[in-house]
């Protein structure tokens, strides 16, 4: 049964038409082994991200999913310093080090539709206020938001 | 987006329960920055932001602990209302 009801579906990708920028590369990270799941992996969770990734991608032809293994493709999954599955890393014009962890389902679905539309602009939707003290940062800052998708 | 010093990973609480024990995660959303400060609840952006500075900067003060409380436009949920009835 698919995720999205063909009305949902139209009002995002006519949402992504008019608001997608440049194209948006999703890299999906899925557990080791297809079915086998191994202890602290959980390969349903896994599965049902991967639909959904599937079906978002086919509402707008910006949008582009890979899948890798955190096993079989280590070295990739090393380069974007992916430690955890399922996990979806956004590429815009360039890697932003935005990160999803998990099934973003139920309330957090609006959170990936609002996290590929940010990518594929290349910026948030924040004040010129919140943009100059970014601008100021003296070091690094990494950020776990912690969510349900209740 | 707006940095590229500021990087960021969303976290499905439920499902890694190791992440969400190691910062003590009992209601959502939940933030840490840099593993060392933290707050709970959806901040406004202003808040936001200085929290995040605070953080960077390092106040001297120690773990930045903003709660819920006394935050009005704050809305914290509790991690165990609703779970098992996702909607997937």
């Amino acid at each position: 049964m698919p995720f999205l009801n063909a009305q949902d579906a139209e009002v995002i990708r006519r949402r992504f038409a008019a608001d997608l920028d440049s194209p948006v590369k999703l890299l999906l990270f899925l557990p080791a082994t297809g079915g086998l799941a191994l202890p602290g992996e959980d390969w349903q969770i896994a599965e049902y991200t991967r639909q959904i990734l599937k079906e978002v991608a086919e509402l707008s032809d910006k949008i582009q999913v890979e899948e890798y293994g955190l096993l079989s493709h280590g070295d990739v999954a090393q380069r974007y310093n992916v430690r955890l599955v399922p996990a979806i890393v956004f590429l815009g014009r360039e890697d932003y080090g935005v990160r999803y962890l998990g099934l973003p389902a139920g309330y957090e679905f609006v959170t990936l539709l609002e996290t590929i539309i940010a990518v594929s602009r290349g910026r948030g939707e924040v004040s010129e206020a919140t943009r100059s003290v970014l601008a100021a940062l003296p070091a690094a800052a990494h950020l776990q938001i912690f969510v349900t998708p209740t | 987006m707006e940095s590229p010093r500021v990087t960021a990973d969303i976290v499905e609480a439920t499902e890694f329960p190791e992440l969400a024990r190691r910062y003590n995660v009992y209601a959502v959303p939940k933030i840490v920055i840099n593993d060392t400060h933290e707050f709970v609840g959806a901040l406004p952006e202003p808040h936001f932001i200085t929290a995040l500075a605070r953080a960077v900067i390092g106040d001297g003060e120690g773990p930045l602990e903003e709660t819920a409380e006394g935050a009005a436009e704050v809305e914290a949920t509790p991690l165990d209302s609703g779970l098992g009835d996702d909607d997937v």
